[in-house]
């Protein structure tokens, strides 16, 4: 009973704010789009060689680079992460320089001007017909004795969709990443956990911050599963089922995940959830690249397919085929297509340090 | 009167000779080794150097079937308010790679990287021992009297880093008696000054050069941003430079054939980064860079019947601060060598040592570093028409294995008569490159890390012939050389670290075309040099890596450089046209368009007062072209520049 509430006032939700996130949240409705997948290159920090390809899943054929041949320029940026939004506007959030780039599905266009008010170092979008939230890590930093930087003051701006313009800044922690709506509340992936936060009109005011006993280092990102449950990434640890309703713990499984992105993917029941992470020899050469499958239900752990660096993943709504990145930043990415029964369909070339797969 | 001209198209051999990179002795014959200049005479308008010995032989001699490009003073005449950065991109066909007008520029011969490449002053290497590597936008060609490039691995001969080539930059003494110099002043677009002035004074014992600059650009121009819909016009921000250099040299003979020599400099450098044309309007971004480079020396040389020596200790101290991160080291080093030769042959063997203690935050442990090596050349002309030559280097590093580098040249000289002389030449080498201190310590020890090592071989030819008032020049050169473990940076989770990738292949093939003709008071010459590179990772780290096959990032197939001047006293126009082809960035999909770049100049030379004065006014990319060598960094458009130089 307290499920369906939940339920109801999850879409009634939707139905307010808008916010979809098609990566993150599971199909509602079928897809009407052709079966091509969006695949985001991130891009050499340095050389702001961010690039976007387009993958046909009937066909099997790669299109790279489609934002510059749709728009003569290019993103000239570090992509960090994107969304698609209304099932026409691909959002792509963009560090050096900090901006928001939207660009339609179909063509790739821009549409008007990138987001640039009040970004600083974002990191993770939500988009909704109303308002758009991002997480940011911001300018100040405390450098660790360890010589890692960290950010406590990251922040979610929240922008209205329609203006593009910057309605509301709020502190939400340190390192902010991703982030989930349900209900009234948003969710977002810090240093200290999960913190959750109730909106109100357009202000985010904290309720509660999760953190395992136990537990250390932050988290990172989250999915639904099909019952609607969030389930975290924390990269030190785990992954972590939180009820959204009570904010208690589950479940923790221990399960490796990429510690630099934390990336985590499910597959379109919200049955299995996909990690990846890479193990260094002493020498700093990768020994061992795994994407590992987690049960939902269970638990239960599996080493669902080797490489040599992973660096993303993602399943596939339609085909049910696994997306898998192999990167080095220094030359360009693998993308590998896995299909269920764990066997090598096809890799196909995209840009550099591929990590992120939109399907259509 | 056929003797005169006879010697005319002589020297005008010599000189598209000295431009086209074949060795001064292919000329002047095989007793010719030592170029080191000495006294000289006027003959009408043509310079005449002769020598005589006062230490070791060039260890470009021992290097007979390579291509070693010499440009002597007049050559670098015409370049004195630039960096060799400029002379190298406008005058030779070696693909630089630049951030922006006056900014970072690395060199790359023959498709190796910038630390591939050694550069010495006067034997003391100018690399930053921290970084392994040289900015060639940092070097002022003003202090210079004249240059060597050996195209090719060289190890062997001038040691660590030399898998590339080799840059060898010289000071000499004129030992013109009295008081000499020159002032030297231009003005440029953008806000670009140069202000420099070299004083000699000499007994014909002793001589003493000091010599100053100061060089600045606002570099404020306009640029189309690529990555901004329309492509829309911007004015570049925070591309500002001001340096500043200082030199004092110290010559003393000692007898007859020995010489003492000091120098000093002293460089500052304060420059911001331009921005990537993506940041151009975030100036929060902005940075800026700060270098000071002290290098000096104390060298000891000379010779005495067919037994020559030369000994050098140095010192130098490199600073680079970068927003709060400071690079630092400072070094010691010495070498000695001694040579004895016969009239068919030349061994010339040595040691020397470095000891480096850098400062950088950023090194996990309190690194201090040794280096010892030893070399033995070798020369052989068994005949008139055969030349040999060999050597070989080894040594010990510190936390780093050096392998032997040895090199083997010969020339054959199948045709001499009528004017026509036809030359073979071949080369084989093995040279490598010990990990920088930054590849071994930045973050940790990288102590794994092996050294980099090639194999050359090449092979090329050298024809050229004169008729009266005419000569052509023409040089080939093909080769093939595979990098083992060469060094490059990847990410390793949150860190990145070093790797030695386990083979690269470069090949490829060089050309050199001159052409020299005189009528009556008129003189006209035209230069072209062409390069083709392919450059590819054969065995990469990881097997699947995409680019497996594919040429490298930012090294052209193709460059290009058409020099044509004209004379006729007291004016000389020239006409430059370089051509860097297609290339592409980290991305094989993200390809990079070719250009054409265009210059004019022309100088008038007059006195005053029995003084010479030259005035030159230059236009770079007269067809204000717009384009990019490193993606995202626009490079500037049409410019001017007018320059006054006053001899006295």
């Amino acid at each position: 009973m307290l499920r369906k509430n939940l339920f109801k006032s999850f879409l009634v939700a939707i139905a307010a704010l808008s916010i979809i996130s098609c990566q993150k949240t599971p199909p509602i409705e079928p897809f009407d789009f052709e079966q091509k997948v969006l695949i985001l290159n991130q891009g050499n920090f340095t050389e702001h060689s961010a690039s976007i390809s387009l993958y046909d899943e009937v066909t099997g054929e790669i299109q790279n680079r489609i934002y510059e041949s749709a728009n003569g320029v290019s993103i000239g940026a570090t992509i960090v992460s994107g969304s698609i939004a209304s099932m026409d506007e691909v959002f792509l959030v963009c560090n050096n320089p900090d901006k928001i780039d939207v660009i339609d599905c179909k063509s790739a266009k821009l549409k008007g001007t990138p987001i640039t008010e009040g970004l600083e170092s974002p990191r993770y979008i939500l988009v909704g017909n109303n308002r758009i939230f991002v997480s940011n890590w911001g300018y100040e930093y405390t450098e660790l004795p360890s010589g890692f930087w960290e950010f406590d003051k990251s922040f979610v701006a929240i922008y209205d969709r329609a203006t593009r313009e910057l309605v509301s800044k709020t502190e939400v922690g340190t390192d902010a990443e991703g982030m989930v709506v349900m209900g009234n509340r948003l969710y977002i992936a810090v240093k200290e956990g999960v913190k959750v936060f109730t909106i109100v009109n357009d202000n985010l005011i904290h309720e509660r911050t999760i953190l395992p006993n136990g537990f250390y280092g932050g988290a990172k990102h989250f999915v639904l599963d099909h019952s609607y449950n969030i389930w975290a990434s924390f990269p030190e640890k785990g992954v972590v089922q939180i009820d959204p309703v009570t904010l208690e713990v589950l479940k923790i499984v221990d399960v490796p995940i990429d510690f630099m992105d934390g990336n985590i993917a499910i597959n379109s029941i919200g049955t299995t959830i996909y990690t990846y992470n890479t193990e260094f020899d002493s020498n700093y050469a990768p020994v061992e690249s795994n994407i590992y499958s987690v049960d939902t239900n269970t638990g239960v752990v599996e080493k669902f397919f080797s490489g040599n660096y992973f660096y993303g993943v993602a399943m596939s709504p339609f085909t049910g085929d696994i997306f898998a990145s192999e990167v080095s930043f220094t030359s360009n990415s693998l993308v590998k297509i896995i299909g269920a029964n764990k066997e090598l369909k096809k890799s196909v070339t995209a840009g550099v340090g591929t990590f992120r797969f939109l399907f259509f | 009167m056929y003797k005169r001209l006879l010697f005319i198209s002589f020297i005008l051999l010599q000189q598209a000779h000295l431009a086209l990179g074949s060795s001064f002795d292919f000329v002047l014959g095989e007793k010719s080794f030592n170029q080191d200049t000495v006294s000289k005479r006027t003959l009408d308008s043509i310079v005449v150097s002769t020598s005589y010995k006062n230490g070791t032989s060039s260890n470009g001699i021992f290097a007979v079937g390579s291509n070693i490009i010499h440009v002597d003073s007049s050559l670098l005449l015409s370049s004195k308010s630039n960096s060799l950065a400029d002379y190298i991109r406008e005058k030779s066909s070696i693909y630089l790679k630049e951030y922006g007008r006056g900014m970072r520029a690395y060199i790359s011969i023959r498709g190796t990287s910038s630390s591939h490449t050694s550069l010495t002053w006067n034997g003391v290497s100018l690399a930053v021992p921290t970084l392994g590597q040289t900015d060639l936008s940092h070097i002022p060609i003003y202090f210079f009297d004249n240059m060597k490039l050996h195209v090719g691995g060289a190890s062997s001969l001038y040691g660590d880093g030399s898998i590339g080539g080799a840059i060898q930059l010289n000071t000499l003494p004129k030992w013109k008696r009295g008081l000499h110099g020159d002032v030297t002043l231009s003005a440029g677009s953008f806000s670009t000054y140069f202000a420099g002035t070299s004083l000699r004074y000499s007994t014909g014992k002793f001589e003493s050069r000091s010599a100053f600059f100061h060089s600045m650009a606002k570099n404020n121009y306009y640029f189309n941003n690529a990555t901004k819909p329309g492509l829309p016009r911007e004015k570049l921000n925070n591309s500002s430079y001001a340096n500043f250099g200082v030199m004092q040299e110290f010559y003393k003979k000692i007898g007859n054939s020995s010489l003492v020599t000091f120098n000093v400099w002293y460089l500052d450098f304060n420059r911001d980064i331009q921005p990537s044309m993506s940041l151009n309007d975030r100036p929060n971004t902005y940075a800026f860079i700060i270098d000071k480079n002290l290098r000096s020396s104390l060298s000891l040389s000379g010779a005495k019947n067919s037994y020559s020596y030369s000994t050098t200790i140095s010192y130098s101290n490199d600073y680079e601060r970068y927003k709060e991160d400071i690079i630092a080291a400072s070094k010691v080093a010495f070498n000695a060598e001694g040579e004895y030769g016969r009239k068919k042959m030349i061994v010339k063997g040595g040691v020397n040592g470095e000891y480096t203690i850098p400062s950088v935050e950023s090194y996990t442990f309190a690194v201090k570093e040794s280096r010892a090596y030893g070399y033995l050349l070798l020369r052989y002309d068994p005949i008139p028409k055969l030349f040999i030559s060999a050597g070989i280097r080894g040594g010990i590093v510190t936390d780093s294995k050096v392998p032997f580098m040895p090199s083997f040249d010969i020339k054959y000289r199948a045709v001499a008569n009528n004017g026509y002389l036809l030359t073979l030449r071949s080369s084989i080498s093995k040279s490598s490159k010990i990990p920088s201190l930054n590849d071994r310590y930045w973050g940790g020890a990288h102590t794994y890390l092996k050294s980099e090592i090639s194999s050359t071989a090449e092979m090329g030819a050298d024809y050229s012939f004169y008729r009266d008032r005419f000569s052509f020049a023409l040089f080939t050169t093909f080769y093939r050389s595979n990098v083992k473990n060469w060094i490059r940076w990847f990410p390793a989770g949150q860190v990145w670290r070093p790797q030695n990738i386990p083979k690269v292949n470069s090949k490829g093939c060089e050309l050199g075309i001159s052409f020299e003709s005189s009528l009556d008071n008129w003189n006209y010459n035209s230069t072209l040099y062409y390069n083709y590179i392919n450059v590819k990772t054969v065995e990469t780290l990881w097997g699947e890596d995409p680019t497996k096959g594919h040429q490298l990032a930012y090294q052209p197939f193709h460059n290009l450089r058409l020099i044509n001047e004209i004379k006729r006293a007291p004016f000389t126009a020239s006409l430059h046209l370089s051509y860097t082809g297609e290339r592409t960035t980290l991305d094989i999909y993200d390809k990079l368009k070719p250009y054409l770049l265009v210059d004019m100049a022309l100088s008038y030379l007059f006195t005053v007062g029995r003084r010479g004065v030259t005035l030159s006014a230059t236009v770079k990319n007269l067809t204000n072209r717009s384009y990019q060598n490193v993606k995202f960094y626009p490079m500037a458009p049409i410019n001017y520049n007018l320059s006054l130089r006053y001899d006295f």
